[in-house]
């Protein structure tokens, strides 16, 4: 009885670094960049009206309802937005791209759509960064795709590379057929 | 490592100038109100900041989160909508206290049972002769 | 610039002190007469060439030598030269040569104990491989000694923010910390394998576990007072996975100083103490894990790389199973057939162990669970300062409790009447400050506790010294008073520490006021009675960042000046960085907490500004549990007190 009391720390430990040494080879990519997950996921997107970069009009995203669209959060100030701009590009041939303008001012958006160019169908403001929060946004770049039923079925945080495209992208938009 | 690299300018929405955590810009004038929306986000984490709420943060996001709490407060939201709010756009991981459902139970449980194993070998350990 | 020949010198000094340690492993299977081989001159080669190599490396940071792809990374030629040094250990792979460093000076002291041969050569071949997984760690992973590809002009490591003396000394004192409990570890492990666990063998490795303790001890408060006045927002403890990293081991180091005594001085709890060993220092090597595998990015951990992660897991993993398993087969031989009574200090002491030992394991938990959850399903949750507080706050306030009652108990005792006798008093006065305070304050219930738990600890603490030095009979019976021995003498030292850090914490959370305000020059703003002028505001230069400083006079609620406040906020260029320097007016009873946030001349600047009383006893408390602790290496457990103790 007593003799196997001295076994309990092996064995309980030995047993939790079984179970953590399984749950590791369930994963590929071991070390987490810790990126926080989005848990709109599935879900309705958010239904709120946007207005416009020009300030003159109120956008509707449910007005998309029935065609998938991208959702691109960006800011002129935002340097990795810079770099996801041509991949952007890429993908506004296959799918419709709206771009909200996070906390940006007109001209500068303007400017930097001159530099970098303009993959965007429609622009909004996110002028207090409300917008963002509504999304669950807590950095820029972030993209979120949205399917032809209003759900999201996509996010990244973080710029489009290369990778990014052809690795989570482009497969989710053959998903439904794009 | 060029992953780490982009992720590491991804974080780096760069406020040069050092502000405070809550401004005075922020702060509501009615107190009771105050004091709630204090007590709210110090329950909220920072979602780009160490173990930090976004009471102690001075981050962009930390001070947008502030503003919207204090702007639904006035709105008059409970706080459990407020809270049930910012749980449905950014998940648990956005509670400094972790909710008590299936995925926590062994959290919340296990010291009661270190507790319940420790009284135990202490029992066995006066039974002896 | 330094003679590359003395570069690759201190390169193959590291390699040397690797094969050697190779060979110091080796001993223990070659038998020489079938007398276990020990070579008391292998683990002193051993640091002999690391401390060559770790010299080297110093060297190079101080010269300078941008060929050293570290030194290149995290060095710069304006940093003043204490910054140089320390920007040597400020890095992964110079802090692990630093860590290796102590190991084997360590390793080289112990070499010279007297112990018995078998034990010795154990020990050492334990210790030796140690050294090899860690050298080999350090020179396949994150070898110091690389060359950098491109050698820039300046150097490219100038981050202000790691630029300060307390932030620069917090890690040595605390890698002290985690390698002293590896002596215990070895110790251990050569204890169970020679079978040779007795009075001599505590007392021998004790030393080591008080100084492990004492430099954890005051390497955490370290580290928390540097976050206190650098951070700007007025905490001192954030439950970062690093900060619970260290506390971890601290709560065992503890535990094994309590129950290290125990076995010296009634040769008892022989296989708790010996698993405490293992814990202590396995726990030392998760946080090891935990700050540089980059399982957890945090302002404390290094820049990670997966193939090092696996290998310090690997590590981490064969250095707790393994001891473990010894001890699963050995341990029952030291088992001790005594009853321990349920009112002596035994039972006292074996219950805040546990206690303890508990409350590192919530931490771990707490720690661990987020990980591990996300590996498991994918979950994204925060185990914040709140699950800690109200788990391990109810654990705090019984180990308060019992730290109050065991130095009062006898060994072996438990006549109920007599443990009345003694409580009595105590129980009295800390039951009336409670009720004092219930009727007539309306602080919160929670402090109400900590703070009665504190009383009953300090009169505790006073009645032990009066009993101990025979205060009262001096004047029934005109006899002469007992001086403490260091013994009791360190006991009370660092349990009053214990009851002051817990003063001071429990104020901290509870009753900090502040105001946050905008304040044009001249305006005034209140805090509680006093109030403050903001008077002027200075634009500066320094060697590599603008600063604004605002002057603050902080007045009392008669118009006396008590202070003036600078508090300030620095931006550097070139790294695109800022700081707050707080402003901090220091008083026993309390500390006055000034920050500057943004601002111009129109429409003024915000301050906030706190007060924070009593916030020192946190560290003063810390620093007076480390006295206790050091007055407590002095002590020998002679034969003599063992015979006094056993006729109480």
């Amino acid at each position: 009885m007593k003799k196997i009391f001295f076994f309990v720390p092996l064995i309980s430990i030995f047993i939790l670094l079984l179970l953590i040494g399984i749950s590791l080879l369930k994963q590929d990519n071991i070390f987490q960049n810790n990126k926080v997950k989005s848990v709109l996921i599935k879900k309705q997107f958010p239904r709120e009206q946007i207005l416009s970069l020009n300030n003159q009009k109120l956008i509707n995203l449910q007005d998309n309802l029935g065609t998938p669209f991208l959702l691109n959060f960006f800011s002129s100030w935002c340097e990795p937005c810079k770099y996801e701009a041509e991949y952007l590009e890429v993908l506004s041939n296959k799918i419709m791209i709206i771009g909200i303008a996070y906390k940006d001012k007109e001209t500068d958006v303007y400017g930097f759509l001159n530099n970098f160019g303009n993959p965007y169908k429609k622009i909004g403001s996110d002028a207090n960064g409300e917008t963002a929060i509504n999304w669950g946004v807590y950095g820029v770049p972030e993209t979120f795709l949205i399917d032809k039923d209003g759900i999201i079925i996509l996010r990244h945080a973080g710029p489009i590379t290369k990778d990014v495209m052809i690795n989570e992208i482009l497969p989710k938009l053959k998903e439904i057929n794009l | 490592m060029k992953n780490f690299l982009l992720i590491f300018f991804f974080f780096l929405v760069i406020d040069i100038d050092p502000s405070l955590t809550v401004e005075p810009h922020e702060i509501i004038s009615n107190p009771i109100y105050e004091n709630r929306a204090r007590d709210l986000s110090k329950g909220i984490r920072c979602l780009v900041c160490q173990n930090q709420s976004i009471d102690d943060s001075d981050s962009d996001l930390a001070k947008d989160l502030r503003r919207i709490i204090r702007k639904k407060i006035i709105q008059g939201d409970t706080d459990n909508e407020i809270t049930q709010y910012l749980v449905d756009k950014y998940g648990n991981f956005i509670l400094m206290k972790p909710p008590l459902y299936q995925d926590t139970y062994i959290l919340w449980i296990s010291p009661l049972l270190l507790m319940l194993v420790g009284i135990t070998i202490m029992y066995f350990t006066l039974k002896r002769k | 610039m330094i003679n590359s020949f003395i570069i690759e010198l201190g390169h193959i000094s590291l390699i040397s002190a690797l094969v050697l340690s190779i060979f110091q492993f080796s001993m223990v299977f070659i038998k020489i007469d079938t007398k276990y081989s020990f070579i008391p001159i292998i683990p002193k080669l051993v640091f002999l060439t690391t401390a060559f190599s770790f010299f080297v490396l110093v060297l190079s940071f101080i010269l300078s030598d941008f060929s050293l792809d570290l030194v290149s990374k995290f060095s710069h030629t304006s940093k003043p030269l204490i910054y140089k040094i320390s920007g040597a250990w400020a890095n992964h792979e110079g802090s692990l040569l630093l860590w290796i460093l102590i190991l084997v000076s360590f390793g080289a002291v112990t070499s010279n104990l007297n112990l018995s041969n078998k034990f010795h050569s154990i020990l050492s071949s334990t210790q030796g491989l140690l050294n090899t997984l860690f050298l080999s760690l350090c020179l396949f992973t994150s070898n110091p000694f690389n060359r950098s590809d491109v050698i820039p002009p300046d150097g490219l490591g100038l981050n202000p923010v790691l630029q300060d003396l307390l932030l620069a000394f917090h890690p040595p004192t605390l890698y002290f910390g985690y390698v002293g409990l590896s002596v215990a570890f070895c110790f251990a492990i050569a204890g169970l394998i020679s079978g040779e666990i007795d009075r001599k063998w505590a007392s021998t490795v004790r030393p080591w576990i008080v100084i492990s303790w004492i430099t954890l001890t005051i390497g955490i408060s370290l580290g928390s007072y540097w976050a206190y006045y650098e951070l700007g927002w007025g905490g001192w403890w954030f439950w970062d996975p690093v900060e619970n990293a260290a506390l971890m081991p601290w709560l065992i180091a503890t535990a094994l100083l309590h129950s290290i005594i125990v076995l010296e001085t009634r040769n008892e709890l022989k296989s708790w103490t010996l698993l405490l060993c293992i814990l202590g220092f396995s726990f030392s090597l998760l946080g090891t894990f935990i700050v540089r595998s980059g399982i957890i990015t945090s302002v404390h951990s290094f820049a990670s790389d997966p193939k090092r992660g696996l290998i310090i897991l690997f590590i981490l993993v064969l250095s707790i199973l393994i001891p473990l398993g010894i001890f699963a087969l050995k341990a029952d031989k030291f088992g001790t057939n005594s009853k321990i009574n349920f009112l002596s200090r035994e039972m006292s002491l074996v219950i805040n162990n546990f206690i303890l030992v508990i409350s590192s394991f919530v931490v771990l938990i707490g720690t661990m669970y987020p990980l591990l959850l996300e590996l498991i399903n994918g979950t994204q949750i925060t185990v914040g300062k709140p699950y800690f507080l109200m788990t391990l706050s109810p654990l705090m306030i019984l180990t308060l409790f019992f730290m109050g009652i065991g130095p009062l108990l006898y060994w072996k005792r438990n006549y109920l009447s007599k443990v009345i006798n003694i409580f009595i008093i105590p129980i009295i006065i800390s039951s009336i400050i409670f009720i004092c305070f219930i009727l007539f304050s309306n602080f919160p219930l929670v402090s109400l506790i900590g703070f009665s738990l504190s009383a009953w600890l300090i009169f505790n603490i006073l009645y032990s010294i009066i009993k101990d030095t025979n205060l009262l009979t001096v004047f029934r019976k005109n006899k002469n008073v007992k001086l403490l021995t260091s013994h009791q003498l360190a006991v009370c030292i660092a349990h009053i520490g214990v009851a002051i850090f817990s003063i001071g914490a429990v104020t901290e959370n509870y009753f900090n006021t502040e105001i946050i305000k905008q304040v044009k020059l001249g305006e005034k703003f209140e805090l509680g009675d006093d109030y403050f002028i903001f008077e002027d505001i200075k634009q500066n230069l320094g060697p590599n960042y603008i600063s604004e400083i605002g002057k603050l006079v902080y007045y009392d609620k008669n118009g006396n000046i008590i202070s003036t406040l600078y508090p300030e906020k620095r931006l550097f260029p070139i790294e695109r960085q800022s700081t707050t320097e707080v402003a901090i007016y220091r008083k026993f009873f309390g500390d006055v907490y000034a920050v500057i946030g943004d601002g111009d001349n129109d429409k003024g600047y915000t301050f906030r500004v706190y007060s924070k009383p009593l916030v020192s006893l946190i560290w003063i408390g810390s620093l007076i549990m480390a006295l206790g602790g050091m007055l407590s290496l002095k002590t020998k457990f002679k034969k003599k007190n063992f015979r006094k103790i056993n006729e109480i």
